[in-house]
């Protein structure tokens, strides 16, 4: 499988701040790929010099097979920027118009291409609005919209859904998951429940590195930096939300009586999580004893969550 | 085609946006009412008094003898007029080359989609055109108030004002090439202001410092942008193309700079 992102010793310095202290990862295309790491991490750094935003200290960074800001990659890869927007005062669509002929479209291909994406991101009726009198949800739809111009191999998202209300987020969601099978993804999130839906890949970083932390059974110890999310360790997992912290003990007491579970551990956020032989088969008997003693349950779920993967099970 | 097409955007983006178009209306009343309280009423005091007379007194006033070089007394005081202000305009025009796109995050779309030096010389070339659109509207406000206060000179000063438009966007373009350079070191437009008028006074300073050191060396009074000024006071319009193209030197030396600066800043 070709590859899509290679680092070889990655750095970026600010002053003597190393926001990039030697990435080591390569990154083949095919499934979306989450990028996430805690705050300072260098998440958006790497992002920034992914898109040729930022010039690297040292090392290098190849997109596509070609060397991060180059010439070469113009068109060829769309990016939503955190909190970057269009200029005010002019509208959406004349916007998204000049932007599609900066890639090289004719005037009336850019049109047709501005209506497609605005359409596309559901936003159609407001392109002839500026960018300043929409919401902040819609206006991440449209700088999602203007990521799709072109035909992009590749979309770099960085906190597409921060500060985005519920509405915009099933909007730009459903854009992700449709758009999955055509093109590339390295997104960018502090929103885990978000990324275990949209991708099934994952960069951990941490203090600039790349980080194996988190890593479980099926994940990948080949040294690229890249792990196995959800998808790869369901079998024998079940984790159970309940609806009040109080039942929490007296629930992991009695599934740890069940013969169907082999240990029940309670996560730090008060998740149950469980070890079982046939999944099935477990997921009936928790149902069951948890009816039985009336405690609500929000939901009950295969494998277990990526928050609780990367941060609450470390070891 | 890149560049024509970011030059076309940054001019649409002054004509097309609400504060592009508050921003010319203001100058368009402000340059209305020079025309009205300071070209005209000197343009009417010239007829009144007489062109000798007016020129001997301007000769008094600003060392020169301007007027007897233009075919009306308007022309002369329009001359001299924007020749002062007319830099001003260009420098807060221009003063949003880049910043406020850098701030806004827009440049980073226009990265993915251009190149930094293409972005510059697009952004370069459209305030140009903006100001070249300022000279000719107010080389047309006076020809305007030709007509109606001297008709009788009226084709005799429409031949030299394609060279005077000439020579003043000449002398513009190394303001707006500054303001390139600063918009691309700034972060945002107020910044970039305040940095041309830094740079401004150090310039000033450096140039003063170096023609008292290398008195005997003419050229030096020509190292600061907009020196040609004083030399282009008192001669016709033809005759000012001259030292006015010295402010191409001082548009390469500061777009080369402000190259630098686009190429390796983080954006």
């Amino acid at each position: 499988m070709s590859t899509l992102i290679a680092c070889r010793a990655l750095t970026k310095r600010y002053g003597g701040t190393r926001a990039l202290d030697g990435i080591e990862l390569e990154l083949t295309r095919g499934a979306p790929i989450a990028l996430i790491g805690p705050n300072g991490a260098g998440k958006t750094t790497l992002f920034s010099v992914l898109c040729g935003f930022v010039r690297a200290t040292g090392g290098q960074a190849h997109v596509l097979g070609e060397p991060s800001g180059s010439g070469a990659l113009r068109g060829r890869i769309g990016a939503l920027a955190q909190d970057a927007s269009l200029s005010p005062g002019v509208s959406v669509r004349s916007q998204l118009v000049h932007l599609a002929r900066l890639q090289g479209l004719s005037r009336a291909t850019a049109r047709t291409e501005a209506e497609r994406v605005l359409e596309r991101v559901r936003l159609r009726d407001t392109g002839g609005d500026p960018p300043e009198s929409l919401s902040h949800g819609m206006r991440k739809r449209i700088a999602f919209a203007q990521a799709l111009l072109g035909a992009p191999e590749l979309l770099l998202l960085d906190e597409p859904t921060a500060g985005v209300d519920p509405p915009n987020v099933r909007v730009i969601h459903a854009l992700i998951r449709d758009l999955a099978g055509e093109v590339d993804f390295l997104i960018s999130s502090h929103n885990l429940d978000e990324l275990e839906r949209l991708t099934d890949r994952v960069v951990y970083l941490e203090a600039g590195r790349v980080s194996m932390r988190g890593e479980r059974a099926g994940a990948r110890q080949d040294g690229t930096g890249e792990i196995g999310a959800a998808g790869e360790e369901r079998a024998g997992r079940l984790t159970v939300t309940l609806g009040s912290m109080s039942d929490v003990v007296p629930a992991a007491d009695a599934l740890r009586a069940l013969v169907e579970v082999i240990g029940c551990r309670i996560a730090e956020r008060g998740d149950l999580l469980l070890s079982v032989d046939d999944e099935n088969a477990a997921a009936q008997a928790v149902i069951a004893v948890l009816g039985e003693r009336g405690v609500h349950w929000r939901s009950l779920v295969r494998g277990r969550s990526l928050e609780e993967r990367l941060y609450d099970d470390q070891g | 085609m890149t560049i024509v097409l970011l030059a076309l955007g940054e001019l649409k983006r002054v004509v097309a946006s609400r504060r592009g178009l508050v921003s010319l209306l203001a100058f368009a009343v402000f340059w209305y009412a020079v025309l009205v309280w300071v070209v005209r009423p000197a343009g009417r005091f010239a007829d009144g008094v007489g062109t000798r007379d007016v020129g001997a007194m301007l000769d008094r006033l600003l060392g020169f003898d301007l007027l007897l070089r233009w075919e009306a007394p308007q022309l002369a005081v329009w001359w001299v007029v924007a020749l002062y202000v007319l830099p001003f305009v260009a420098v807060f025009a221009s003063a949003d080359q880049i910043a406020s796109d850098r701030a806004r995050g827009t440049l980073r779309y226009l990265v993915l989609r251009a190149s930094r030096l293409q972005i510059l010389s697009g952004r370069f070339i459209g305030q140009a055109l903006l100001m070249a659109g300022v000279v000719a509207a107010s080389a047309l406000s006076v020809l305007l108030l030709v007509a109606i206060d001297r008709p009788d000179a009226l084709s005799a000063a429409v031949p030299s004002l394609p060279a005077a438009m000439l020579a003043l966007w000449l002398t513009l373009l190394p303001w707006i090439a500054l303001m390139a350079l600063v918009s691309a070191l700034a972060s945002t437009p107020g910044q970039a202001t305040r940095y041309a008028l830094i740079l401004w006074v150090l310039l000033s300073l450096g140039a003063g410092w170096l023609s008292r050191r290398l008195a005997e060396h003419g050229w030096v009074e020509y190292l600061m942008p907009g020196s040609a000024t004083r030399a282009m006071l008192g001669r016709s319009a033809e005759a000012a193309l001259a030292p006015a193209a010295i402010g191409l030197l001082h548009t390469g030396v500061f777009l080369a700079a402000a190259a630098l600066v686009m190429t390796r800043r983080d954006l």
